[in-house]
C-alpha cells in the first residue's frame, strides 16, 4: 500500500509499523526501546510522529501503516517532545558530558581507552562509540539538562563471567529483559522494584548463572548503553572489521559475525541472526581462545632438550625427512572431524597417497567435543592435530609430529611442533551435525606464522617430494572435492541446545579443554549430559 | 718443567653454551657452566707460578692459585669458600668480570696459549655451592655495637655491607627499588646473570644479619645528616651508583619509541616484562630496533630486544676496535643476530603526528686524529646522510652519577661531573664518617671496580669506627 | 608490606585511601607524589599524595580506577597489604607568601590539591580553590577543602549546582574582573591543566601543573616520563611533577601517555570476573 512519509509517496509492506516502513526508506526516526529483533514495545515515546487524522502523537512503532496515510517526522513540535522525553532518560544517566562545550576537544586529549571501573560520563565510558543516548542527544541538540542527573550509587556487577554491568547508566528501555524473554522463552532479568527504584535485576538477587542466564549475550548485543558490556570486548571501541563465518566450535555450525580491531584480533563474536541466540562458546569464547598468550607461534623442532624456533622451510624439511623411513603402515595420522572438509581432505589424501598408509584415524567427538583415539598396533610414527591420544600410548612412538594451536602433553613429546590457524582464522568448509556444508571465511590473522592446517599438510607433501598437493587455496580444494553451495546457517528450527541450557555446551575442542583457556568457563558449570533434546521450538 | 709442558698440551676448556638459535628466544643464561670433570681440567692446566701475576689484577685481589687449586684437588666447596675470603660475590663476578682485562689478562699461560679459565672457574665453584645448598656462614666476631648504614644496595653497598657485618658491626642496606641488587639486578639480563643468583646472595647476606630496608630513598626519607645525627648510625656509605640516563639530546628524542636503556633493561630485567601480562609492566616489542652505543649496556639492550623478537642493529660512531664493550658480548651479540652499523652517527629521529618513531636520520663517520684519551676521532663523512628505518631506538651512550645524595647533602663534596670526591686509599669522602664507592665515586664502571671500592671502604670504615684516623680528601 | 588502614569511595570512581607509611609520612611535602606496586608483579605506578599525618604515620591517596593497575587497587579492602610504596618523590611545590592563589582541580585533583591548600593557607595566602566535576555527585572533599582555604568554588560541567563550567572558567573571569590572582595551581586530567596554562597566560600569572606521564621507576634513573617545558627536555620524577604550564608541550605528553593503550586494553581484556560474589567494590 502506499503512504505519504514527509512528503515522499512509499510504499507499505502488509502488517509494517510506520516506523520500519521510514527506517526502511532510511527516513531516520528516532528511536530507542525499538529494535530491529524485538517486536514493537512503545514504552519510550522517541519515535513519535504527526499523523493527519489523529490526534496527537502516536508512537510510529506501534502504528501499523494504512493506505493513504500522511506521516511527518521531524516537525518543531516533535523535536521538543523528543527532547524532553530525552532529557527525562538523561536525568538518571550519567549525562553531563553531553552538554559540555568542550567535549570535542576533550575527547582529542583522551585519545585511549579509559578502562574505567564506575562510568561517570561519555569519557569514561565503554560504548563512547555506540551509544544510541549519545546520537539521539547529538541529533536532537540537548545543550542543557535542566533536571540535575541523579547518581543511583546501584553497586557494579562484575562477578559474573563475561558480562559486565554497571546499572547506573541503565535507562530502563526494557530491551534486555524483552530479548531474553523473545530468545528464551522466560527471562533472567527482569524490572526488579518500584517507581525511582525499578531497575534490572535478577530475582532473588542472584548471580546470572544462579538466575538461570544462558550467556547468549544478546542483553548485551541490545543494550543501547555502556550499561550492559562484553566485558573481554569492552574497551576495545569500534570494531575495524566485522566478517560472517562459522563458529566450528561444536557442530551445530552456528554463523557468527566476528569483529576485529586494527591489529587483526577478534574482539567479539555475535550470531549473525540476531532473533535467535547462540550458545555461551559460540558468543564469548572465541576472542579469548584465539588470543591466548600460550598460543603456538612459530614451528619447532626438538633439539637435545629443548624446542628451537625454525622458520617454516626447515620445519617442514625436517618433517619431510623424518617422516620417509615411516612409509607404510607404520604410520598413523589422527586428527577429529571439526576440521574442515579441505584439512580432512588432505589429511586422508596424505595418509593414503603420501605414506601409503591405512592408518587415517578422523574421530567423531562425543557430545562435550572429546575426542580420543587409540592408536592401532604396530603404529611408530604419528602426526596428530589436537590431543588426542593418551600420553602412554605415545611413549611407545618413535616419532610424533604435532600441529595444534595451543601447547600439551602430546606436544612435549613432539620432535617437531608445528603452529596452527584455526576457527575464525581460516577459510574453508565445515559440515555441521545434520551433513550441511557451511562456510569459513578468514576474520582475523593467526597469531606469528601459524598456517591452516590443510595448508601444512599440503607443504608437507611437497617437501616430501610428492605431486598433487600444490592447492592455492581452501577453495582450490573444495572445487576439486566438488563441495560448493556452503551456506552460513542463518535459519534455523530452534536454537542449539547449549544456546537454552549452557551446562550442555561443549567442554574441548580440538581436544583442548576449553575451561583452561577461556576463564570465564571456569565460572559456569558444565551439568550431567541430558538426552539431547533442543528446546525453545 | 715435564708437567708444565704437559700442562701446556691442554687447551684451554670450552664453555658449553646455548646456539644461537635457540638462545635468541629464551631469557636463560647463554653458557651451561663446566661439569667437575671440565672444572678439574682446566684447573689443571694452571702451572703455580711463584709469583702469580693474576692475584694483583684482580680488583680484589682474590687468592687464584689457591682456588684453582682446590678445584683441582675436587674440593669444590673449599673452593668456594676460599674465594669468599675476599670476593663476596663469585657467582656474580664469574659471569660479568672482564677476566680478559683483569686476572685472565695477566695469567702467565696466557702469553703463548690460552689464559686459564678462571672466571669459569670461579663461577663453577660458586655455583657448585649454592646447587648443593652447601652455602656455610661463617663465625661472626663479638658485636662492636656500631651501626653502618649503606645507602644502596648494588655490588659496592652489598660488599661493605658482607664485609663490616663480618667485623662484628651492624649493617642496614637502604634501597630505593623493590628489590636490593641496583645495577644487578635492574640492568644485567636475566641471560648474563640470572636473578636467583642475585637473590641468593642477597639471602646470604640476611643470613649473616644484614637488614635490608626497600623502598627507602636517601635523600629524602632521610638525609645523610639524619642518618649520621638522628638516626644513630656510626658511619654511613653511599653506594648510589650512576644511574642517571644519557640521551643525545637530538631531535625527536621524545617519540614515543626512544627509549633510554636504563628504561629498557629496567623493564625487563627487574619489572619481567617478558613476561607480560604475568607481569603487568608491558615490555617494548617492536620490529626495528636500533640502539646507540657500543658498550656492554647496548650489547644487553641489543640482545634483549632480540630476544623480545625485534631485527636489531647497534649504532656506533667509531670503529669496532675502539667499542668498549667486551669483545665475547659482542661476540655473542653478533652470533645472535645483531647487525653493526659502525661509523655511523646518529643525528635525528623521526615521527609521525602522533609522535611515534618512523625513522633515524644518520650520518656516516670516518676516523681522524686522535683525541685526548688517544682513540682517533671520528668525522662526519659529508653528503653521506641516510635514513635507517626503526620504530624504536635505544639511547645506551652512558650514565651519569644519581644527584640525589649530592643534592641533598650540602657538605658533600663532588667533582663537575657529579662524582663524589674520595680519598682513593679509603675512599672516606669530605664528610667524615661518611665513605663512598661504585659508579658514584667513579662514573659508570663495572661490577667488579664496585666491589673493589666497597672493599676498600669497608676495611677503613672498620678502622674509623673503631676510632683510628681515617685520611679524608683534601 | 604497608596496611591499608582506611578506604572508601568518596564519589563514583574515586576512592580515598590511607595507608600506613611512616617513613614517607615524615618527610611528604605539599606536590610530591608516590610510586606504589600493589603486588610483586605490579607495575609502579605514581599517584599524588593527597594528604598525610605525621604523628599517625600515614598518608592519603585519591584513586580512579581507571586500568588493570589501579583496578588492582581498588579491589583492596581495609586490612589488605600493598607490597611496595615509595616515596616522598619529586620536588615539593615551592610554598611561600605569594597573595592570593588560586588551585583549579578536577577529578583525582580534588583531593590531590588538599595538601597544597593547607600549605598555601598556612604560609599566609589567600587561597581559593576552584574544584569541578562533571556533576554535583561527582564531587567531594568539600568540608575539607572549605577549611583547607579562604574560598571554595564547586563548579559543574551540567550546571547541576547552580555553577556551570569548568573550574578554569571561573579563574579566568576572576582575571577578567581585575581579581588579583598571584600564582595558579592546577591538577587533575591533561585537558584541563592545559586549558589552566592557557586561560593564565594572556595574563602572565605564574600557573603550575602537576604533569602525569607515564612513569617507570620514579627516582630519576630511567627517563620514561620525560616532558619537554619551554624545549627543554625533564623528568617528572625529579624535576618535576610541577611545570610552568605556559612552557608544556601538550600535544607530546597527550600521546606519549598513550604509549601502551593496546597492551593495557589486553591487560583488563578478559572473560573471567573482575570481583567474585561478596566482595563488592561499592559506595559506602
Amino acid at each position: 500500500m502506499e503512504l505519504t512519509i514527509d512528503n515522499q509517496t512509499l510504499t507499505a509492506r502488509a502488517g509494517e509499523s510506520v516506523l520500519h516502513c521510514a527506517l526502511r526508506h532510511n527516513i531516520d526516526i528516532p528511536h530507542l526501546c525499538t529494535h530491529p529483533s524485538l517486536p514493537a514495545f512503545g514504552a519510550c515515546r522517541m519515535c513519535v510522529v504527526e499523523i493527519d487524522g489523529l490526534r496527537g502523537f502516536p508512537a510510529s512503532c506501534t502504528t501499523p501503516a494504512t493506505a493513504g496515510m500522511v506521516v511527518r517526522t521531524h516537525t518543531a513540535a516533535l523535536q521538543d517532545l523528543r527532547r524532553g522525553i530525552l532529557e527525562l532518560i538523561l536525568l538518571e544517566h550519567p549525562s553531563s558530558c553531553l552538554v559540555c562545550e568542550k567535549m570535542e576537544l576533550c575527547e582529542e586529549f583522551r585519545p585511549g581507552a579509559a578502562k574505567a571501573g564506575r562510568t561517570v560520563g561519555c569519557h569514561t565510558c565503554n560504548n563512547k562509540d555506540g551509544c544510541d543516548v549519545r546520537s539521539l542527544s547529538d541529533e536532537l541538540g540537548v545543550k542543557d539538562l535542566p533536571v540535575p542527573p541523579v547518581y543511583r550509587n546501584i553497586p557494579l556487577e562484575r562477578s559474573d563471567p563475561f558480562i559486565d554491568r554497571d546499572l547506573n547508566l541503565c535507562i530502563l528501555c526494557g530491551r534486555c529483559v524483552r530479548i531474553c524473554k523473545a530468545h528464551h522463552g522466560q527471562s533472567t532479568i527482569d524490572f526488579v522494584g518500584r517507581g525511582s527504584q525499578t531497575r534490572i535485576g535478577e530475582a532473588f538477587g542472584r548471580s546470572l548463572a544462579d538466575a538461570g542466564c544462558r550467556f547468549c549475550g544478546s542483553c548485551i548485543d541490545v543494550c543501547p548503553t555502556g550499561s550492559l558490556a562484553d566485558r573481554y570486548a569492552k574497551w576495545f571501541g569500534a570494531p575495524a572489521r566485522y566478517v560472517s563465518t562459522t563458529c566450528t566450535l561444536c557442530d551445530e555450525a552456528c554463523a557468527i559475525t566476528v569483529h576485529t580491531n586494527a591489529r587483526r584480533h577478534a574482539v567479539m563474536a555475535r550470531g549473525v541472526n540476531t532473533r535467535q541466540p547462540i550458545c555461551v562458546l559460540g558468543r564469548f569464547a572465541i576472542p579469548e581462545l584465539l588470543n591466548g598468550t600460550s598460543r603456538l607461534k612459530k614451528p619447532q623442532i626438538r633439539v637435545g632438550e629443548r624446542m628451537r624456533d625454525v622458520p617454516w622451510p626447515r620445519a617442514l624439511a625436517e618433517a619431510a625427512e623424518r617422516l620417509q623411513p615411516f612409509i607404510g603402515d607404520g604410520f598413523a595420522l589422527v586428527c577429529d572431524s571439526s576440521h574442515t572438509l579441505e584439512d580432512r581432505h588432505v589429511f586422508h589424501k596424505f595418509t593414503s597417497d603420501v605414506m601409503h598408509s591405512p592408518h587415517y584415524i578422523e574421530i567423531r567427538p562425543d557430545r562435550r567435543g572429546v575426542s580420543r583415539a587409540l592408536l592401532p598396533d604396530g603404529v611408530r610414527a604419528a602426526l596428530l592435530t589436537g590431543d588426542f591420544v593418551d600420553r602412554e600410548r605415545l611413549e611407545r612412538l618413535d616419532l610424533l609430529i604435532v600441529q595444534d594451536c595451543y601447547p600439551t602433553t602430546a606436544s612435549e613429546r613432539a620432535v617437531i611442533l608445528l603452529p596452527v590457524a584455526a576457527l575464525a582464522e581460516v577459510d574453508g568448509t565445515f559440515v555441521d551435525g545434520q551433513g550441511l556444508m557451511r562456510p569459513l571465511h578468514q576474520a582475523c590473522e593467526a597469531p606469528g606464522v601459524a598456517r591452516p592446517d590443510w595448508q601444512i599438510i599440503c607443504e608437507l607433501a611437497g617437501a616430501m617430494g610428492a605431486p598433487g598437493f600444490a592447492y592455492a587455496s581452501a577453495k582450490v580444494i573444495a572445487a576439486e572435492m566438488k563441495a560448493v553451495g556452503a551456506r552460513l546457517r542463518l535459519r534455523r528450527s530452534a536454537p542449539p541446545l547449549a544456546a537454552s541450557d549452557p551446562t550442555q555446551r561443549r567442554t574441548h575442542f580440538r581436544g583442548h579443554c576449553l575451561e583452561e583457556k577461556v576463564s570465564g568457563l571456569r565460572d559456569l558449570s558444565v551439568g550431567q549430559p541430558s538426552a539431547a533434546v533442543a528446546v525453545g521450538g | 718443567m715435564a708437567q708444565a709442558a704437559k700442562k701446556k698440551d691442554i687447551p684451554r676448556q670450552l664453555m658449553p653454551e646455548q646456539a644461537p638459535e635457540d638462545r635468541v628466544n629464551n631469557f636463560e643464561e647463554v653458557p651451561y657452566g663446566f661439569t667437575p670433570a671440565l672444572a678439574m681440567l682446566e684447573a689443571s692446566r694452571c702451572i703455580r707460578c711463584k709469583k702469580p701475576k693474576c692475584v694483583p689484577a684482580c680488583p680484589v685481589n682474590v687468592d687464584i692459585p689457591a682456588f684453582v687449586a682446590l678445584i683441582q684437588e675436587g674440593k669444590f666447596l673449599e673452593a668456594a669458600r676460599q674465594i669468599k675470603q675476599d670476593n663476596a660475590l663469585p657467582a656474580v663476578c664469574g659471569r660479568v668480570c672482564p677476566q680478559e682485562e683483569q686476572c685472565e689478562g695477566s695469567c702467565a699461560i696466557g702469553v703463548k696459549h690460552e689464559p686459564v679459565a678462571i672466571g669459569r672457574l670461579e663461577r663453577f665453584a660458586a655455583d657448585y655451592e649454592r646447587h648443593h645448598a652447601a652455602v656455610t656462614l661463617p663465625e661472626l666476631p663479638p658485636k662492636t655495637g656500631k651501626r653502618v648504614a649503606v645507602v644502596g644496595g648494588g655490588p659496592a653497598g652489598l660488599t661493605v655491607a658482607g664485609d663490616l657485618m663480618r667485623k662484628g658491626h651492624y649493617v642496614t642496606v637502604f634501597e630505593a627499588l623493590q628489590e636490593p641488587g641496583g645495577v644487578l639486578m635492574y640492568g644485567i639480563p636475566e641471560f648474563r646473570l640470572p636473578k636467583e643468583i642475585v637473590r641468593a646472595e642477597v639471602d646470604y647476606l640476611r643470613q649473616l644479619g644484614v637488614e635490608f630496608v626497600l623502598d627507602y630513598v636517601v635523600g629524602r626519607n632521610s638525609t645523610i645528616r639524619e642518618l649520621l645525627d638522628d638516626e644513630g648510625y656510626h658511619a654511613v656509605f653511599v653506594g648510589t651508583g650512576a644511574g642517571l640516563p644519557s640521551f643525545m639530546e637530538m631531535p625527536g628524542e621524545n617519540l614515543i619509541g626512544v627509549y633510554s636503556a636504563n628504561e629498557y633493561l629496567t623493564r625487563a630485567n627487574l619489572m619481567k616484562a617478558y613476561l607480560f601480562p604475568e607481569y603487568d609492566t608491558p615490555p617494548i616489542r617492536r620490529q626495528r630496533v636500533a640502539v646507540i652505543g657500543g658498550g656492554n649496556v647496548a650489547m644487553d639492550s641489543a640482545r634483549t630486544a632480540l630476544r623480545l623478537g625485534g631485527e636489531v642493529t647497534i649504532v656506533y660512531r667509531r670503529a669496532r676496535e675502539q667499542m668498549p664493550a667486551r669483545t665475547e658480548e659482542v661476540h655473542h651479540a653478533e652470533q645472535e643476530g645483531v647487525k653493526f652499523s659502525l661509523l655511523t652517527n646518529p643525528t635525528r629521529v623521526l615521527g609521525d603526528a602522533r609522535h611515534r618513531v618512523t625513522g633515524m636520520e644518520c650520518i656516516q663517520m670516518e676516523l681522524g686524529e686522535p683525541d685526548e684519551s688517544g682513540r682517533r676521532r671520528p668525522v662526519p663523512k659529508q653528503g653521506s646522510e641516510f635514513v635507517m628505518e626503526v620504530d624504536t631506538v635505544i639511547v645506551a651512550i652512558g650514565n651519569k652519577p644519581n644527584p640525589l645524595v649530592p643534592r641533598t647533602t650540602p657538605e658533600l663534596q663532588v667533582t663537575k661531573w657529579g662524582t663524589v670526591v674520595t680519598e682513593p686509599q679509603t675512599m672516606q669522602t669530605s664528610i667524615p664518617g661518611v665513605f663512598a664507592g661504585g659508579d658514584i665515586v667513579s662514573g659508570a664502571a663495572t661490577v667488579i671496580l664496585a666491589m673493589g671500592q666497597g672493599r676498600i671502604a669497608a676495611r677503613a670504615m672498620d678502622a674509623y669506627l673503631r676510632g683510628e684516623d681515617v685520611a679524608q680528601p683534601h | 608490606m604497608f596496611e591499608i588502614i582506611k578506604k572508601h569511595e568518596v564519589a563514583p570512581n574515586v576512592h580515598e585511601i590511607i595507608i600506613r607509611a611512616p617513613a614517607i609520612a615524615k618527610k611528604a611535602r605539599p606536590g610530591q607524589f608516590v610510586i606504589m606496586m600493589v603486588d610483586e608483579k605490579s607495575e609502579r605506578v605514581p599517584y599524588t599524595l593527597a594528604d598525610w599525618d605525621r604523628a599517625a604515620g600515614t598518608v592519603t591517596l585519591v584513586v580512579q580506577e581507571m586500568g588493570q593497575s589501579s583496578r588492582k587497587l581498588v579491589m583492596l579492602r581495609t586490612g589488605d597489604h600493598v607490597a611496595h610504596l615509595v616515596g616522598p618523590l619529586g620536588v615539593p611545590l615551592e610554598i611561600d607568601h605569594f597573595g592570593t592563589v588560586a588551585l583549579a582541580a578536577g577529578c583525582y585533583g580534588i583531593g590531590a590539591i588538599l595538601g597544597i591548600a593547607r600549605a598555601m593557607k598556612a604560609a599566609g595566602n589567600r587561597v581559593i580553590s576552584i574544584v569541578e566535576a562533571d556533576s554535583q555527585y561527582l564531587h567531594y572533599f568539600r568540608a575539607e577543602l572549605e577549611a583547607a582555604s579562604d574560598e571554595l568554588i564547586q563548579t559543574t560541567i551540567d550546571g547541576s549546582n547552580g555553577v556551570k563550567g569548568h573550574s578554569v572558567d571561573i579563574v579566568k573571569r576572576k582575571l577578567e574582573s581585575g581579581e588579583s590572582i598571584d600564582r595558579v595551581i592546577a591538577v587533575g586530567c591533561l585537558f584541563v591543566m592545559m586549558l589552566a596554562g592557557k586561560v593564565t597566560k594572556p595574563y602572565g600569572v605564574k600557573t603550575f601543573v602537576a604533569l602525569n606521564p607515564i612513569m617507570l621507576d620514579g627516582t630519576g634513573m630511567c627517563g620514561a616520563c620525560r616532558v619537554n617545558v619551554g624545549g627543554q627536555t625533564l623528568f617528572a620524577c625529579v624535576d618535576g611533577p610541577f611545570f610552568d604550564a605556559h612552557a608544556v608541550d601538550w600535544g607530546e605528553l597527550r600521546d606519549r601517555r598513550v604509549a601502551y593503550s593496546n597492551e593495557e586494553i589486553d591487560a583488563v581484556a578478559s572473560t573471567a570476573p573482575v570481583e567474585h560474589r561478596g566482595s563488592r567494590s561499592c559506595m559506602a
